[in-house]
C-alpha cells in the first residue's frame, strides 16, 4: 500500500520508494525507509496530502505519495 | 589589516538561518547576485570583536549537497570549486535543535568537505519549551565538529557564537580534515583517487561530488567533463542513496546518545491550529479573510502615506514653479525630475505594508499552509500555492505583488507568476475605468439594487483575472522547466514572527525597491517629460503662435489662456508627432492621435492618462475625473462631426487598459526580479499585443 491508500489518522511505516527521481529528496529531507508515517488530513478532492512523518509534518501531491510505498 | 575572512552560512530551510544572520550583521547587509543564476546572495559584514570583522555570506537553504533545485545547486557549485568568489574560509551551521536528526544529515556532508566548520544548534529556547534537552559536549565530541547552543530569537548564546567563529577564522589555514564521516564505496575511492591529479585543490570528497555532479557543475570545461566520463563516473542516484543511508545510521545513535525528549507528541499546539487553518472550508474562509486584510491594506490603508509623500512633492513643485522663472530648467525639475522621483517614492507605503504583512505570514509558518491548500488548483495554471498572495496583491498594485513571488521556489512557476500578475487590474486603473465606463454603461440601477456601471467595474476585474489565468496556462505551455515539479514541503512549527527579522525585510525590499527599479523609472519620467515638452521648434513655434490667436480672438481669461496653449504644445511635441504617427496602427482600435498621445504618456503610469487627455483638451491638467469625462463627451470628430467618444471607442479603450503593460514601473520592476530585460519585454509584447487584439476585436465587431 501507499500513502493513497491511507485513511485519516492511520499510522504506517515506509518501506521504500517506487521512483528513483523523488528518491533522493525523500532521502535528503529525512523521509527513509523505517519513518512513520501518519495522514492527518487531505485537501478537497483528495489532491494534497498533510501527513506527520515522524517529529515533522509535511505536505505532498497525491502523486508523490502514491511513490512511498507503506507497511 | 586583518584578513577578510569569509563565512559561509549553511543549514536546511526553516533552520532560523536569516535570524542569525540578521542577528550577526544587523544593517550591514547587501544584495548581490550568485554567478549565472538570478538567486539574490545576501552579504553582510559581521564584527566578531571590537577590531575583528567578517564576511558573512548566505546561501539559499538547503537539505544535501544533492541538489534538485537551482537554488539548492548554488551551494554544490560554490563548495566543490575552491576558486569560486564565494568559496569561504570557514563554514557556520545552523540547525534545529528540535529537528536535529534531518539537520545534521547536510552537516556531515559539509563536515567532510574538508572546511572548518562551526555547529550552531539553533532554537534553544524552542527546545526549552518542549522540555528537550541537549548534551552539545557529546554531540561535538561525536561529530568532531565544534559546537554552540543559540537562539536566533532571543539572541542568547550569541558572544559564545562570535568567539567560535573568530577562533575558527584565525585557524582555518591550519584545519586539516580527520576522518570523513562517509565511508567511501570503493567506486568513489577510486574516482577520488583519479580525480586526484586533475583537482588537486580539492578534498577526496569534494571530488567524489565532482564525479556525482559533473554533468551539471559550471566550472567545469568540457575537457575536465570528458575525462571524469572516462575516468570516474559515479552512477549518482546509487551512490548517492548509500552515502545518506550510511550517514543517516550514523547520526541516528548519535542524537538518541544526546538528545532526551519528553515523549514523541510534538507540538500539539501547531496541530490545534492547523486543525482549524487547513481545514477544507475554515482553512479557505481563513485564507481569503487573510488576503482581504491584504487587500485593504494595501488598498486603503496605503493610500494615507501616499496622500503625504503626494503633498509633498506637489508643495516641493509649488515652491519651485514660485521662485524660478519659467523656462526649460524649471520644467524639467518640476515635470521630470521632481515627477520622477514622486514616481517611485509613492509606492513605498504599498510595497512597505505588503511585505511587512507577508513577512509575518511567512515568519509565523502560515505561508507553508497557503500552499498547501492552493497548490493544486495553482498548479493547473502552471502556477504555485504562493502564487495566490502575489494574484491577491496585485489588485492593488503589481509592484509589490511581483516583488513577493521571491518566495516562490520553483523558478518557472515563479516566473509565469511574475508575467502574468500585472494583468490583475490594479488601483491605477481605478481612475482610467472611471472615466471611460460613463460611456459605455448608464448609470442605472439593474435587478433591483446593482448598479451598472458597478456591475462593469467587477466585469473588467474580471476580465483581468481571467486573462491572467488563461495566461499562465498558456506560458505553462510554452515554457520548459528542467526541474520537475513535485511538492515535498516541510510545514514548519507555528512561531511568534521574530520582528526584528520582520523589519529588516520590509527595509531591504523598500531600499531594493527605490534603488534599482527606481533608476529606470526615473530615467523613464525625463524621457516622457523630453517627448511631451518638446518638438520639432517649427511646430512648437506655430503652437505657440495659434495658441496666442486664439487667446486673443476668444479674449480667454489667464487660466483658459494657459490650458489652451498647453493644448496647442502637447500637440506639436514630440509626443504630439509619435500620437499621429502611431495614429493609423490604433485607428483600427478606434482611436484617434490624442488618444494616442495619452496612451504614450500613460505608459508611465496608467492614471497619467486622466492628465494627458485634460491637458489635450485644454481643461488643465489638475481636473478631475469628472471634468475630463464632460470635455470628452463633447468632443467631435472633425472630419465626420460625430462624436469622438462613442461607447464603443470607450469600451475598446477600456479593454486596451485591462491588458495593456501601460506602467513603467512594473516593467522595471519585472526587469530587477527576473534579472533581465529579455522577460520584461516579453511581459511588455505579449500584454500589449492581448490589449490590441482585444481593443481590435470589441471595435471590429460592434464599431
Amino acid at each position: 500500500m501507499n500513502i493513497r491508500d491511507l485513511k485519516i489518522g492511520e499510522q504506517k511505516t515506509v518501506v521504500c520508494f517506487n521512483c528513483e527521481n523523488i528518491c533522493g529528496k525523500l532521502l535528503c529531507m529525512g523521509v527513509k525507509p523505517g519513518c512513520k508515517i501518519t495522514l492527518l488530513r487531505k485537501t478537497n478532492f483528495d489532491k494534497t496530502f498533510y501527513l506527520r512523518i515522524d517529529g515533522s509534518r509535511m505536505a505532498v501531491r497525491a502523486d508523490e505519495a502514491a511513490k512511498i510505498e507503506l507497511m | 589589516m586583518q584578513k577578510n575572512y569569509k563565512i559561509a552560512l549553511l543549514g536546511n530551510p526553516n533552520a532560523g538561518k536569516s535570524s542569525v544572520f540578521n542577528l550577526l550583521t544587523g544593517m550591514r547587509q547587501k544584495i548581490g547576485n550568485f554567478p549565472g543564476v538570478t538567486v539574490d546572495k545576501k552579504l553582510g559584514t559581521a564584527l566578531l570583536a571590537p577590531d575583528f570583522s567578517v564576511t558573512l555570506i548566505d546561501f539559499p537553504g538547503t537539505y544535501s549537497l544533492f541538489p534538485t533545485s537551482s537554488d539548492e545547486r548554488i551551494v554544490t557549485n560554490t563548495f566543490t570549486n575552491p576558486q569560486d568568489e564565494n568559496y569561504p574560509d570557514a563554514i557556520l551551521y545552523i540547525a534545529d535543535i528540535t529537528q536535529l536528526e534531518k539537520h545534521l544529515l547536510l552537516l556531515s556532508q559539509v563536515h567532510d568537505l574538508g572546511l572548518p566548520v562551526l555547529l550552531a544548534l539553533n532554537m534553544a529556547d524552542a527546545a526549552r519549551a518542549d522540555k528537550i534537552e541537549i548534551d552539545e559536549k557529546s554531540i561535538s565530541k561525536q561529530l568532531g565538529v565544534k559546537t554552540v547552543v543559540i537562539s536566533g530569537r532571543t539572541a542568547e548564546g550569541m558572544q559564545d557564537l562570535k568567539r567560535e567563529l573568530k577562533e575558527i577564522c584565525e585557524t582555518s589555514g591550519d584545519y586539516i580534515l580527520g576522518k570523513t564521516f562517509l565511508r567511501f564505496s570503493d567506486e568513489e575511492k577510486n574516482a577520488a583517487k583519479n580525480l586526484r591529479e586533475k583537482f588537486s585543490q580539492q578534498s577526496d570528497y569534494q571530488r567524489v561530488l565532482i564525479a556525482h555532479h559533473y554533468k551539471k557543475l559550471p566550472f567545469l570545461t568540457e575537457a575536465d567533463r570528458a575525462f571524469i566520463e572516462q575516468n570516474a563516473p559515479l552512477e549518482s542516484l546509487k551512490h548517492q542513496v548509500r552515502g545518506t543511508m550510511q550517514r543517516f545510521e550514523r547520526i541516528e545513535p548519535l542524537v538518541r546518545s544526546s538528545v532526551t525528549r519528553p515523549g514523541d507528541a510534538p507540538d500539539a499546539l501547531t496541530d490545534k491550529i492547523d486543525d482549524i487553518v487547513t481545514h477544507r472550508v475554515w482553512g479557505l474562509l481563513i485564507f481569503f479573510g487573510l488576503m482581504l486584510l491584504v487587500f485593504q491594506a494595501i488598498f486603503a490603508w496605503a493610500t494615507v502615506p501616499m496622500d503625504w509623500i503626494d503633498a509633498i512633492f506637489g508643495g516641493l513643485t509649488e515652491v519651485v514653479n514660485d521662485n524660478l522663472p519659467d523656462n526649460w530648467f524649471r520644467s524639467l525639475l518640476t515635470d521630470g525630475v521632481i515627477a520622477g522621483v514622486a514616481g517611485v517614492l509613492i509606492f513605498i507605503p504599498q510595497i512597505a505594508i505588503l511585505f511587512f504583512l507577508i513577512s509575518i505570514l511567512e515568519e509565523s509558518g502560515y505561508m507553508a499552509r497557503a500552499v498547501y491548500l492552493f497548490d493544486n488548483l495553482m498548479r493547473r495554471f502552471g502556477l504555485n500555492g504562493r502564487s495566490v498572495v502575489g494574484l491577491v496583491s496585485g489588485t492593488a498594485c503589481a509592484i509589490p505583488a511581483i516583488m513577493s513571488t521571491r518566495t516562490i521556489s520553483n523558478r518557472k512557476e515563479r516566473l509565469i507568476t511574475i508575467m502574468v500578475t500585472p494583468l490583475i487590474s490594479c488601483s491605477a486603473r481605478i481612475p482610467v475605468y472611471t472615466v471611460l465606463i460613463a460611456f459605455v454603461v448608464p448609470s442605472v440601477t439593474v435587478w433591483g439594487i446593482f448598479n451598472a456601471q458597478g456591475l462593469a467595474f467587477m466585469g473588467l476585474y474580471l476580465l483581468g483575472i481571467i486573462a491572467a489565468l488563461a495566461s499562465a496556462w498558456v506560458f505553462k505551455k510554452i515554457l520548459k522547466s528542467e526541474e520537475t515539479s513535485f511538492l515535498l514541503l516541510e510545514l514548519p512549527v507555528y512561531r511568534r514572527p521574530i520582528m526584528k527579522n520582520v523589519f529588516l525585510t520590509v527595509y531591504e525590499k523598500t531600499k531594493t525597491f527605490v534603488i534599482e527599479a527606481g533608476k529606470v523609472i526615473f530615467v523613464i519620467s525625463i524621457i516622457l517629460w523630453f517627448l511631451a515638452s518638446y518638438g520639432p521648434t517649427k511646430a512648437m513655434n506655430e503652437a505657440t503662435a495659434e495658441a496666442a490667436q486664439v487667446i486673443e480672438t476668444e479674449q480667454l481669461t489667464d487660466q483658459a489662456a494657459d490650458n489652451v496653449l498647453a493644448a496647442k504644445k502637447i500637440e506639436a511635441s514630440y509626443a504630439g508627432h509619435l500620437g499621429k504617427f502611431i495614429e493609423p496602427a490604433i485607428e483600427p482600435l478606434g482611436f484617434d492621435w490624442k488618444i494616442g498621445i495619452a496612451l504614450i504618456t500613460s505608459f508611465a503610469a496608467r492614471e497619467v492618462f486622466v492628465g494627458t487627455m485634460a491637458t489635450i483638451y485644454s481643461i488643465g491638467s489638475d481636473s478631475d475625473e469628472f471634468a475630463v469625462r464632460d470635455k470628452l463627451r463633447e468632443a467631435k470628430n472633425p472630419k465626420t462631426g460625430l462624436p469622438v467618444y462613442t461607447w464603443v471607442t470607450s469600451l475598446s479603450l477600456l479593454i486596451f487598459y485591462v491588458f495593456a503593460m501601460q506602467c513603467m514601473s512594473t516593467l522595471a520592476v519585472t526587469k530587477r526580479e527576473t534579472k533581465s530585460w529579455k522577460w520584461a519585454g516579453i511581459q511588455f509584447i505579449f500584454m500589449t499585443a492581448l490589449a490590441y487584439l482585444g481593443s481590435l476585436f470589441v471595435f471590429q465587431t460592434f464599431g
